[in-house]
């Protein structure tokens, strides 16, 4: 199991994202299903059952013998990755910020991705507005890395009425949203129920830190927000109570509101390994 | 006694700590940070500077309410008050001085008591602390006391006095006369009289006449065990010896006399003390009767707090036995450490002010919490 905070000192987003990759895939045999595509693969011999339009005439008119041409089958399955940049992200604990994390994060399911053939996008949530960073299309796992590597949070991410595009497609595909879904007034679940489809999977992996889920501060601090910038001075023992208690009611109202079809909410603090996330986000993909 | 103001510094040091700034700690989950505990953190806290400062003045009302520091208050603008000892020499020497007070309508008073209405008319003498006490209950505390005494032979009679205010000592030198010899006989041949210098201690030889021989026959009434250690004292220092009795017997004559209720005073006694004779009845200045104001114990009497007790009891006994200085002669610092400057009990008209402080006081703290509370809800 390799620790999140050690990826992230690797500096190094495609090295990171086929090891947590590798130890996802880990005990799974790298056999490829064959079948009809545009990539050749390789020639076999002539079974019966097989296709007789799938001969390849023409090596049969130079060698005499029926071979298949068989190519590597092609996915259909697009994946769409969504990277909330809001400044939120850039909480830290412990040396891991948020941001580094769902970027290891994802360069592993981008890399996991690509093993399969899968198509990938990766869009950023920033300003209130969706930003396409990369498109779908060849070399899109390179370009995803090297988008990743560069990006930064900051500033809110407040939008009444989320309408995007870039998710009106009517092909089956899977969206995944790394975010810390801390909303001011309920922006990401409008987001979630405006490109929820039938077609559409969505995978949410809510990263959070373990201050932000227990609470064990104690001392005299001036907490800063990351988004708007005022201070509030507290004694943290004096609001640990309250403040645990409004955490798990959200928790709570967030679990209530994502229970929808093909929604799936994963929660992960910056402690939990990545490859582990990974492992079980696989498990609820269909 | 303004230590207490020190405690000003509390709320200063409190409102600086609360400035201080925490440690800043980047922050996402601001939303579930309690709103109802939330403090401004930046720009001057006008409500803060606010409670500050009736913080202070709380603290400033409780300081002078404790200490009250008016009403030992030395102005130049306190009220003078005269006390004349009663005797022609006095106010003759003294007569610009106090007909000059008289016009001006300042209060002046025997040492008797009695308020002086005719400077010609001197009244008897009478003892000078009993005066002082009865004056006391007219003054409120504040002013300065001018007081003419002779410097004679009456004086050696009194103990110290204690006088309730500041006072100043106008002392009439007068002269010297001759001291009496006369003594009284103590046991085994032993003699008490006045030496040359007109103090009293044991004598081997006199030419003056026997005025008492034998026990001195006590009657204490009261049970404070303050006469009896005094008796004992002087006893011990001057070999007078006592016989003490705590009831009175009949048709025995007792040289001295304790008693807390005037009522129980023979005409026969010798010198007669009533303590806690808080009202004294004009007409009770009977002749050796003296009247004390408070009961004869350290906590209620200045007498017996200082020690000064066994000293006025001998004198008074003494006087009364016939050992009388005549024209002691004694030296103006000697007369000055007569007087005394006794406890101020400060005056009820004075008591409006101290329950005024401790209303507004009490206002200043409620609207403090008020606001505090209001503040943090």
């Amino acid at each position: 199991m390799t620790l999140a905070s050690k990826l992230i000192k690797l500096h190094n987003l495609q090295l990171a994202g086929r090891l947590v990759s590798d130890e996802v895939m880990l005990g799974i045999h790298g056999s490829k299903r064959t079948g009809s595509g545009v990539e050749f693969e390789q020639y076999r011999h002539y079974s019966p059952g097989d296709d007789l339009r799938r001969i390849d005439w023409k090596l049969y008119a130079r060698s005499g013998k029926y071979l298949v041409k068989e190519s590597s089958t092609e996915s259909n399955l697009s994946i769409n990755l969504v990277l909330d940049l809001s400044g939120s992200m850039n909480y830290e604990e412990n040396g891991v910020s948020r941001l580094q994390y769902a970027k290891v994060l994802l360069a592993s399911l981008a890399y996991t991705a690509y093993r399969q053939g899968d198509t990938m996008s990766l869009y950023g949530l920033k300003d209130g507005g969706l930003e396409t960073l990369v498109n779908g299309g060849k070399n899109s796992f390179q370009k995803i890395l090297y988008s990743l590597e560069k990006v930064e949070a900051s500033g809110g991410w407040n939008n009444e009425n989320p309408r995007f595009p870039q998710f009106q497609t009517k092909q089956k595909e899977i969206t995944i949203l790394v975010s810390d879904f801390l909303q001011v007034n309920d922006e990401w679940l409008r987001l979630i129920k405006s490109i929820a489809n039938p077609r559409r999977q969505i995978l949410i992996f809510q990263v959070l830190g373990n201050q932000e889920m227990d609470f064990s501060l104690s001392g005299f601090y001036r907490f800063k927000d990351l988004e708007t910038g005022s201070e509030v001075e507290l004694e943290a023992e004096s609001i640990r109570k309250e403040f645990q208690e409004a955490s798990q009611k959200y928790m709570k109202k967030l679990d209530e509101e994502l229970r929808m079809p093909n929604v799936d909410l994963l929660r992960v603090t910056l402690k939990n390994s990545i490859s582990e996330a990974i492992s079980e986000a696989l498990k609820r993909i269909r | 006694m303004f230590w207490g103001l020190l405690a000003i510094a509390v709320p200063l040091i409190l409102h600086f700590w609360h400035q201080k700034r925490g440690k800043v700690l980047p922050w996402a989950a601001s939303q579930w940070l309690s709103k109802k505990v939330l403090q401004q953190s930046r720009g001057i806290r006008l409500e803060n500077l606010l409670l500050l400062l009736l913080r202070i003045v709380v603290l400033l009302l409780l300081v002078l309410f404790l200490t009250q520091p008016f009403f030992k208050s030395e102005g130049a603008n306190d009220s003078k008050i005269y006390w004349v000892f009663p005797q022609k020499s006095i106010v003759e020497n003294y007569k610009f001085e106090l007909e000059e007070a008289k016009s001006k309508g300042e209060k002046l008073f025997w040492l008797n008591g009695q308020e002086i209405k005719n400077l010609q008319e001197v009244p008897a003498k009478v003892d000078i602390q009993e005066g002082i006490n009865r004056i006391e209950e007219q003054i409120k505390g504040n002013e300065h006391a001018e007081i003419f005494i002779p410097n004679s032979s009456d004086l050696s009679g009194f103990g110290k006095v204690f006088i309730p205010v500041n006072f100043t000592l106008h002392i009439l030198k007068e002269s010297s006369k001759a001291l009496t010899e006369d003594y009284i006989q103590l046991e085994e041949d032993n003699k008490l009289g006045l030496n040359k210098h007109g103090i009293l201690e044991q004598i081997k030889e006199t030419s003056g006449r026997l005025t008492h021989s034998g026990r001195v026959k006590v009657l204490n009434e009261t049970s404070e065990n303050g006469i009896e250690a005094s008796l004992k004292a002087i006893e011990k220092v001057y070999g007078i010896q006592f016989e003490t009795d705590t009831k009175r017997e009949q048709n025995k004559k007792y040289d001295l006399v304790f008693v807390n209720n005037q009522n129980g005073i023979a005409a026969a006694d010798g010198v007669a003390f009533v303590s806690n004779a808080r009202k004294i009845a004009a007409e009770s200045f009977a002749k050796n009767v003296i009247y004390l104001k408070d009961e004869l114990r350290p906590e209620t009497s200045d007498l017996v707090f200082s020690g000064g007790l066994p000293e006025f009891i001998l004198e008074k006994l003494t006087h009364n036995l016939g050992i009388k200085a005549k024209g002691t002669g004694w030296s103006n610092q000697q007369i000055k450490s007569l007087f005394v400057k006794g406890r101020i009990h400060p005056k009820a008209e004075n008591q409006w002010f101290l329950s005024l402080l401790f209303i507004v006081f009490l206002a200043v703290l409620g609207v403090e919490r008020w606001l505090a509370i209001k503040k943090n809800t």
